[in-house]
């Protein structure tokens, strides 16, 4: 349990200096969006205060954690508990099977009407299969 | 696989949640590992049997083929 104590620490120190740290963030993603579109601007603040609510739920979880054993070992045992563990491997891998089934399927579709998509479709087919290898690769070194 | 897991709480009057507690996973997983719905690996099953005080073999009872064909 101390191992995980620790861990929700470096957790919440993380958590801490990107919500601490989100204005200068805020500033960067300006700095560096500066000369895009609208929507591409709108994007990217879109998914910077989805992340930063998220970083703030996190940060208050974790420290609600950190100062109440019972919350901690209620947490240790949902993060850790095999069944869990099981249902989420399950799930990751029957979900990007299925992901790439569809995607490979509007890449066929996006063929007949947008060259351009069905050739961003492919290129993200490609991806997901270099990444697998990668990954596979990862796994079985370590394992 | 089955397992004499209910039978033996039961027995021994413990509830569901503080098996879970005592052997850190949730509730539900107890609950699958009664109904033979999850098989646990084998650090849980260590945990149980040791639980019980009884050995591995004592709570699960292995069905000769059914690994052998694979999950």
């Amino acid at each position: 349990m101390e191992e995980f104590r620790k861990k929700v620490h470096k957790r919440v120190v993380i958590d801490s200096l990107i919500c601490g740290n989100a204005i200068l963030l805020y500033m960067a993603l300006l700095f560096f969006t500066k000369g895009a579109s609208e929507f591409g601007k709108g994007i990217s603040i879109g998914l910077f205060c989805g992340f930063e609510i998220v970083a703030v739920y996190t940060l208050a979880k974790n420290f609600t954690a950190l100062h109440n054993d019972d919350r901690l070992k209620e947490m240790y045992i949902n993060e850790n508990d095999e069944r869990n563990l099981a249902i989420a491997k399950e799930t990751s891998q029957k979900s990007s099977l299925i992901t790439v089934i569809l995607t490979a399927l509007a890449a066929v579709a996006a063929g007949f009407f947008d060259v351009k998509i069905c050739l961003t479709l492919v290129a993200a087919l490609l991806l997901s299969a270099v990444v697998n290898i990668i990954v596979n690769i990862y796994f079985n070194k370590r394992m | 696989m089955k397992n004499r897991i209910q039978e033996l709480r039961k027995a021994r009057k413990v509830t569901q949640q503080e098996l879970a507690n005592a052997l850190c996973v949730t509730r539900q997983t107890i609950i699958s590992l009664e109904n033979g719905r999850y098989n646990a690996s084998l650090v849980l099953a260590h945990k149980a049997a040791q639980f019980f005080g009884m050995t591995i073999e004592e709570l699960f009872i292995f069905d000769g083929d059914e690994d052998l064909k694979g999950e």
